[in-house]
C-alpha cells in the first residue's frame, strides 16, 4: 500500500519532530486500558491486512502495539501512527488521541472521517496523499489544540470557505497543497492572519484566484514558510510580505504575480529562499533590488520574469548565495567581476537575457567570510546561453575547479578557447556553439576532461588539430562540432566513443569515404548529422543505425544505390548526393519513418505503390529527379502527410484524385512534370494547403472557383505555364492568405477581376518573418519557390512569408487596368505583360507603397505615366515598354533610377531619359536630360563634324599656299566668303526638318 | 579514385571561389551595412545572413550573375551611420538612400564603386567633407547630396566626372568656390544655394578654397 517510499521517509521524519514537541513522554510505556484496547480491536477487525502489518496487535498492552503510543502517566492512547501501510480507522473512541498521521495510504476516494473532528487533544493530524475526496469536514475547526495539520491532497478535496479553520487557534504548520480552494473567499489571508504562532503555510496549487489581499494590520509574527506556488492569482505582488521579518522561504512561482518585486525583500534578515519564477509580468531592476542587503540568502529564483537593469557589484556581497538563476529576464550591461567573491555560489544562471559587453577579464578574489583564495570555489553551474556577450573567453574560466556545465551557446564570444579548459576535470558538458569563437582546438584543450558527456562546439570557426592516434580521454554521449574543420580526413578517434548517441559533424570540411567501422561504433546512434561534407563513395545497405534513429547524410557526394536502414527510422535525408537507380520497392523497411527526402539525386524509376503503406510520414521530398511513370494514388494513405514535393521529374499522367484524401497536406510541389489533365475537384477537401504549386506541367482546364472556399489558408498559389484556359474566377479575392499568385503563361482570357482589390494578405503585407518549416526535429522541410521578379527567377526560401506577388503574364487577357489592384499596399512584385490590357495607369498606385518590381510591357495601355510615381522609392525595376503612353515622363526622384529601355516602344512618351524632347520644353535646353539615345544624333554630329573638318583642311591648306603667294590671298577668301554663307544655308533647311520630323512622331 | 577525388576537389574549389564568393562578400558588405542601422520600419528584416546570397533580400536588385547592383532604401526611416564596407559593393549602379536619417561621415570607400551611375544621400544629416575619392566614379550621372550637413569645399576633383548630368549639393554647409569646369560648366545655381560658398570660380584669381 505504501505508495511513496520517499514521502514515508519524509513523514517518518515529521513524525520524529512532531513526536518530541507535540506527544509529551509517549516514549515509557505505561499500561492501556481495556476499553482502549477493545477500540483498537475492533479497528483492526474491519481493516484488510494482507501484510500481516498488524501482526503485533495482540495481547493486553495495547501500548506496545506497532503503532501505538501511550501517555506514560494514564495509559490513554496518545498516538497512532499508521503511516503509509493502513486503512480506514474507526478511531472515535480514541478520546485522548493526540497523534494521528495516515498519509500516504490509498482510502479510495472516500471523504474525510467527521469523527477526526471529535478527537479533541489532537496536536499532529496527517492526512495528506491518503485518498480522500470530497469537502473537508469543517468540524476539524473544534481541534483547538491542533498544531499540526496537513490536509494536501491529489487534487480530490476541497473546502468552500476556511471558517473552519478560525477555530485552530494553536496551529503552528497548515498544509493544504492541492485542496480545491477556488471558492473560499478572496480575504482567505486576513482568515490566516489570525494565527500568531503559525510558522508554516503551504497552499500551493490551491486554485487560488484573484488579487492576494491585504490582511491589513499585519499579524504574521512567526511566519517562516509561505508556499503559494502554482495558484491562479493575478495579483500585484504582496508589498505587507516585507513587514513579516520572520520570513525564511518564500515560494510563489507559476502564481500569475505582476508589478514589481518590492525593494524590502532584501531586507528581511533571515531570508534564505525566494523563489518568483514564471510570474511573467513581475519586474524589478536587478541594479536596484541587488543593492539590497540580503543577509541570508542562499536560493535566488527570479526565472522567467521581468527583470531588467544591470547587475551591480554590490551583488559581490551575497556571499551566502548558492543558487542563482535570472535566466528567462531582460537583464542588460556585464557580469561584474565582483561575482567571483560569491564563494558560495552553486549555480549562476543567467541564459536568455540580454548581457551585453565582455566577460570580466579577472574576477574579484573570494572573500574573507568564507575562507577561500580561489574566486567561486563552489560553482558547478555557469550558464550565460542566449546572450549579447562579447569578446574573449576569459581565463578564469579555466580554474573554476568545481565546474559541471559550461553553457554559453548563442552569443558573439569571440576568440580561441583558453587550453586551461582542458583541466576542469569534472566537466560534463561544454556548450559553445553558435558564437564567433575561433581558433585551434588541440589535444590540450581536452587533456583532462576525463567526465565529459555532452560537447557541443558547433556553429563557430573552430579548426581541430589532433594526431591520427589521438585516444580522447573522453566518452561522450553528445558530440556537436557542426562548422568546425574536423577534416580532410574522417576522423580516427572517433572510432572509440562508443556511448555516443549524438553526432554533428556537418559542414566539417570531412572528405573520403566514411570508414566501415563508424557503423559500429555505438549501437544508441540515433542522431547522426554528416550534412554538407565532401564525404563519397557507396553507403553499407543495409544502413547500419540505432532504432527510432534521425539521420542526415545530405549534401555529400554519395554514390551507389540507395541504402535501407537496418532497423526502422524515423528521418532519412540523403538529398543533394549522387545516388542512382531506383526508389526500393519495398518501403516498408523503413519502418515509421516521417521524414524522407531523396531529393536533388540521380533517382530513376518510378514511385512504388508502397510509398502509401508508410503512414506516419510527414514529408516527403523527391524533387530533383528523374522519376518516371505516374504518382501512385496510394498516397493519398499517408493521411499525416504535410509535404508532398515531387518538383522536377518527369512524372505523367494524372494528378490522383486520391490526394484529395491527405487532410494535413501544407505543401504540395508537383511542379515541372509532365501531368495532365485538370486539377481534381477532390483537392476541394485541402483545407490546410498553404502552397499548391502544380505549374510547368501540361495542366488544362478552368480554374475552378472552388479554390476559394476550400484553400482557406492558401499562401502560394502557382498554375504557372500550363493550358488552363477561360477566366479567372473573380472568387480567389477571398483568399485571405494568400500572397503570391502566379498564372503566368497560360490561355486565360477576360478581365482581371476588379476584386484582386481585397486580397488581403497583399493589402496588409506581410510585416513579420515567419520561418514555413514542416517536419518536426532536427530534420525539417523548408518552404522554397521560385519567384519571378525583376525579370529574373529568385528562389526563396527563409524570407518566403515576407514576400507578395501577382504575376498574370503571357495571357490573353483584356479589359481595362484595374484600379482597384492599387488597394494593394502590400504588394512587392506586379506582371502583367503581355496581355491585352488597355487603359490608364491610375495616380492611386502611389498607394502601392512597397512595389519593388512593376511590369506592365507589351498590352494597350495609355495616357500619362502618373506624377506619383517618383513617390515609389522602393521601385527597382520598371517596365512600360511596348504600350501607348504618351506625354512627359515624370524625371524626378525614384523615376531617374529607370533606364530609357523601360519605355521603348511609346512613341508618344518624351522627356528624359529618352532621348525626346517635349514641345513644352524645346525652347529650354533641357538640363536634366540624359544622351540616352545617342544613335539618333549620331548621323548629324558627324555630319556637322566632318562639314567642319573638311571646311578647316579647305581653308588651311590654301592659307599655307597663299601665305607664300599672297597676291591670291585676296580672290580666294573672297570666294571662301560666298560659299560659307550658302552652306549656313543648308544647315538652316536640315535644323527645320529635323523639328518637322519629331512634331509629326507626337 | 584519387584522380576522380582530386578532380571532384578541384571543382569544388573552383565552385566556391567563381561567384559565389564575390557574391557572399557583397552579402557581408550589406550585412555590415544593417548592423550599423537602426531600423524601426523593419524594411531590413530579409536581409538573412545565412542565405547564400544577398539576391532575395528587399530592397536589393542583383544581375544575372548575382552581383548586387542596386540599394533602394530612399525614404525607409533609417538611422546611423554608413561603413566602409559599401565599398565592397563593386557592382552596385544605383545607391539610394535619400530622405533618411543617416549621420556621419559619408565613407571615402564609396569611391571603389567604379560603376555607379546614380548617388542618391540627399535628406539626411551627413557630416563631414565630399570625398575626393567621388572622383574615381567614372559612371556617375547623378550626385545628389542636398539637404545634409556637409562641410568642406566641393573637391575639384570631381570636375573629371565627365558623365555627370546632375549634381546638387543645396542645403548643406559648404565653403569655398563653386567649380566652372567639366561638367560643372552646366549646372545651374539651385544645385548650390544655402551654403557657405563664394560664387564661381576664378581661376588664378581667388584660391578655390576661399573663405573656408
Amino acid at each position: 500500500m505504501a505508495r511513496d517510499s520517499s514521502l514515508c521517509i519524509i513523514l517518518v521524519s515529521i513524525y520524529i519532530l512532531a513526536w518530541l514537541s507535540a506527544c509529551d513522554g509517549n516514549i515509557p510505556v505505561g499500561n492501556c486500558s481495556e476499553s482502549d484496547r477493545e477500540a483498537l480491536i475492533d479497528f483492526k477487525n474491519g481493516l484488510q491486512d494482507p501484510h500481516y502489518l498488524l501482526s503485533s496487535w495482540q495481547g493486553s498492552n495495547c501500548c506496545r502495539w506497532r503503532g501505538i503510543g501511550c501517555d506514560e502517566r494514564t495509559g490513554g492512547i496518545t498516538s497512532i501512527d499508521l503511516h503509509g501501510d493502513f486503512g480506514i480507522p474507526s478511531l472515535v473512541r480514541l478520546k485522548s488521541l493526540r497523534f494521528l498521521d495516515l498519509s500516504s495510504n490509498n482510502f479510495d476516494g472516500i471523504p474525510i472521517p467527521e469523527f477526526v473532528g471529535s478527537l479533541e487533544n489532537l496536536r499532529y493530524l496527517n492526512l495528506s496523499i491518503a485518498g480522500f475526496r470530497g469537502t473537508i469536514p469543517p468540524n476539524l475547526g473544534n481541534l483547538s489544540n491542533l498544531q499540526y495539520l496537513d490536509l494536501s491532497s491529489s487534487y480530490s478535496l476541497s473546502t468552500n470557505n476556511l471558517g473552519w479553520i478560525s477555530g485552530l487557534g494553536s496551529l503552528k504548520y497548515l498544509a493544504l497543497d492541492r485542496v480545491n480552494l477556488s471558492m473560499v473567499s478572496s480575504m482567505w489571508i486576513s482568515v490566516l492572519n489570525w494565527f500568531p504562532s503559525l510558522s508554516e503555510l503551504h497552499l500551493a496549487g490551491c486554485l487560488l484566484s484573484g488579487s492576494i489581499s491585504s490582511p491589513g494590520l499585519v499579524n504574521f509574527t512567526s511566519l517562516a514558510v509561505l508556499d503559494l506556488n502554482f495558484n491562479k492569482f493575478d495579483s500585484k505582488f504582496p508589498q505587507w510580505l516585507v513587514n513579516v521579518s520572520s520570513l525564511v522561504s518564500v515560494d510563489m512561482r507559476f502564481c500569475g504575480l505582476y508589478g514589481r518585486i518590492p525593494l524590502g525583500l532584501g531586507e528581511l534578515p533571515r531570508l534564505q529562499i525566494l523563489i518568483l519564477s514564471h510570474n511573467y509580468y513581475l519586474s524589478a531592476s536587478c541594479t536596484q533590488l541587488f543593492q539590497g542587503s540580503w543577509k541570508s540568502i542562499e536560493v535566488l529564483d527570479l526565472v522567467s520574469n521581468k527583470i531588467h537593469g544591470r547587475l551591480p557589484t554590490s551583488i559581490g556581497k551575497m556571499t551566502t548565495l548558492s543558487n542563482f538563476d535570472l535566466s528567462d529576464n531582460l537583464v542588460g550591461g556585464g557580469i561584474p567581476s565582483a561575482i567571483g567573491s560569491l564563494c558560495s555560489l552553486v549555480n549562476f544562471d543567467l541564459s536568455n537575457n540580454n548581457l551585453t559587453g565582455t566577460l570580466p577579464e579577472i574576477l574579484q578574489r573570494g572573500s574573507e567570510i568564507c575562507d577561500s583564495q580561489s574566486s567561486l570555489p563552489n560553482l558547478r553551474y555557469l550558464r550565460l546561453s542566449n546572450n549579447r556577450l562579447r569578446g574573449y573567453l576569459p581565463s578564469w574560466m579555466g580554474q573554476i575547479k568545481n565546474l559541471e556545465d559550461l553553457t554559453l551557446d548563442d552569443n558573439f564570444l569571440e576568440g580561441p578557447i583558453p587550453s586551461s579548459l582542458g583541466t576542469l576535470k569534472n566537466l560534463i558538458s561544454l556548450d559553445v556553439s553558435f558564437n564567433h569563437l575561433s581558433g585551434i582546438l588541440s589535444e590540450e584543450h581536452f587533456a583532462s576532461l576525463r567526465k565529459m558527456k555532452f560537447l557541443v562546439l558547433s556553429s563557430n570557426s573552430f579548426t581541430l588539430n589532433v594526431t591520427a592516434d589521438w585516444m580522447p580521454p573522453f566518452q561522450v554521449i553528445q558530440l556537436k562540432m557542426g562548422s568546425c574543420q574536423i577534416g580532410p580526413s574522417f576522423p580516427a578517434w572517433v572510432r572509440y566513443q562508443n556511448e555516443i548517441g549524438s553526432l554533428d559533424f556537418s559542414n566539417a570540411s570531412i572528405s573520403g569515404p566514411v570508414p566501415s567501422w563508424f557503423w559500429n561504433i555505438s549501437s544508441d546512434l540515433s542522431n547522426l548529422n554528416m550534412s554538407l561534407n565532401r564525404l563519397h563513395g557507396q553507403l553499407p545497405n543495409p544502413l547500419p543505425v540505432a532504432r527510432f534513429a534521425y539521420v542526415d547524410l545530405s549534401s555529400n557526394l554519395f554514390q551507389g544505390p540507395l541504402p535501407v536502414p537496418i532497423s526502422i527510422v524515423e528521418a532519412l535525408d540523403l538529398s543533394n548526393n549522387q545516388f542512382s537507380g531506383g526508389i526500393p520497392q519495398n518501403l516498408r523497411k523503413f519502418g515509421p519513418l516521417n521524414f524522407l527526402s531523396l531529393s536533388s539525386n540521380r533517382i530513376t524509376g518510378g514511385l512504388p505503390e508502397s510509398i502509401g503503406e508508410m503512414q506516419l510520414l510527414q514529408v516527403i521530398n523527391l524533387a530533383n529527379n528523374n522519376l518516371s511513370g505516374s504518382i501512385p494514388p496510394s498516397i493519398g494513405n499517408c493521411s499525416l502527410l504535410e509535404v508532398l514535393d515531387l518538383q522536377n521529374n518527369s512524372l505523367s499522367g494524372l494528378i490522383p484524385a486520391s490526394l484529395g484524401q491527405l487532410q494535413e497536406l501544407q505543401s504540395l510541389h508537383l511542379s515541372n512534370n509532365k501531368l495532365s489533365g485538370d486539377l481534381p475537384s477532390s483537392f476541394k477537401s485541402l483545407s490546410r494547403l498553404e502552397t499548391l504549386d502544380i505549374g510547368n506541367n501540361l495542366l488544362n482546364g478552368t480554374i475552378p472557383a472552388w479554390m476559394a472556399e476550400g484553400f482557406i489558408k492558401l499562401r502560394i498559389l502557382s498554375l504557372r505555364c500550363n493550358a488552363f484556359s477561360g477566366e479567372i474566377p473573380h472568387q480567389l479575392s477571398s483568399l485571405s492568405s494568400l500572397q503570391v499568385l502566379d498564372l503566368a503563361e497560360n490561355n486565360l482570357t477576360g478581365n482581371i477581376p476588379s476584386s484582386f482589390g481585397d486580397l488581403k494578405a497583399m493589402v496588409e503585407g506581410q510585416s513579420r518573418i515567419e520561418y514555413l518549416f514542416y517536419g518536426r526535429g532536427s530534420t525539417y522541410y523548408e518552404e522554397n519557390f521560385l519567384v519571378t521578379t525583376k525579370s529574373q527567377p529568385q528562389l526563396y526560401t527563409k524570407t518566403l512569408s515576407l514576400v507578395t506577388s501577382i504575376d498574370i503574364s503571357r495571357n490573353n487577357l483584356d479589359g481595362e487596368f484595374p484600379e482597384e489592384i492599387t488597394k494593394l499596399a502590400g504588394l512587392l512584385i506586379l506582371n502583367l505583360s503581355r496581355n491585352g490590357i488597355g487603359g490608364q495607369i491610375p495616380e492611386s498606385i502611389l498607394g502601392m507603397s512597397q512595389l519593388a518590381s512593376l511590369d506592365l510591357s507589351s498590352n494597350g495601355l495609355s495616357g500619362a505615366i502618373p506624377q506619383s510615381m517618383p513617390s515609389l522609392s522602393f521601385l527597382s525595376y520598371l517596365n512600360l515598354s511596348n504600350n501607348n503612353f504618351s506625354g512627359k515622363i515624370p524625371y524626378t526622384q525614384q523615376m531617374t533610377t529607370f533606364e530609357a529601355s523601360s519605355y521603348y516602344g511609346n512613341p508618344g512618351l518624351c522627356g528624359a531619359p529618352l532621348n525626346v524632347t517635349c514641345p513644352a520644353d524645346e525652347p529650354d535646353k533641357p538640363r536634366t536630360t540624359e544622351d540616352g539615345g545617342i544613335d539618333n544624333e549620331f548621323i548629324d554630329q558627324w555630319f556637322y563634324l566632318s562639314v567642319g573638318l573638311g571646311y578647316a583642311a579647305g581653308i588651311l591648306v590654301p592659307a599655307v599656299v597663299l601665305h607664300i603667294k599672297s597676291s591670291w590671298a585676296d580672290a580666294y577668301f573672297d570666294f571662301i566668303d560666298r560659299i560659307a554663307r550658302s552652306w549656313l544655308l543648308i544647315g538652316n533647311r536640315r535644323a527645320k526638318l529635323r523639328r518637322n520630323r519629331r512634331q509629326g512622331r507626337r | 579514385m584519387d584522380l576522380l577525388s582530386l578532380s571532384c576537389c578541384l571543382l569544388a574549389i573552383f565552385l566556391s571561389l567563381s561567384p559565389a564568393l564575390s557574391t557572399n562578400s557583397e552579402g557581408n558588405a550589406l550585412h555590415a551595412l544593417r548592423t550599423g542601422l537602426s531600423d524601426p520600419n523593419n524594411v531590413l528584416q530579409s536581409w538573412d545572413p545565412t542565405l547564400v546570397n544577398p539576391c532575395t533580400w528587399f530592397h536589393i536588385t542583383c544581375d544575372s550573375n548575382n552581383h548586387v547592383i542596386r540599394l533602394d532604401l530612399g525614404n525607409s526611416n533609417v538611422s546611423g551611420t554608413l561603413g566602409p564596407e559599401l565599398g565592397q559593393l563593386k557592382h552596385l549602379k544605383y545607391l539610394e538612400l535619400y530622405m533618411n536619417s543617416l549621420s556621419g561621415e559619408i565613407p571615402k570607400e564609396l569611391g571603389n564603386l567604379k560603376k555607379l551611375v546614380s548617388l542618391d544621400m540627399y535628406g539626411n544629416k551627413l557630416e563631414g567633407q565630399i570625398p575626393k575619392a567621388f572622383a574615381k566614379l567614372k559612371s556617375l550621372r547623378f550626385l545628389r547630396l542636398n539637404n545634409n550637413k556637409l562641410t568642406g569645399t566641393i573637391p575639384r576633383e570631381l570636375t573629371a566626372l565627365s558623365d555627370l548630368k546632375v549634381f546638387d549639393v543645396s542645403n548643406n554647409d559648404l565653403c569655398g568656390t563653386i567649380p566652372v569646369d567639366g561638367p560643372f560648366a552646366n549646372f545651374q545655381m539651385e544645385s548650390f544655394e544655402n551654403n557657405r560658398l563664394n560664387g564661381p570660380e576664378l581661376q588664378g584669381l581667388v584660391p578655390y578654397d576661399f573663405g573656408c
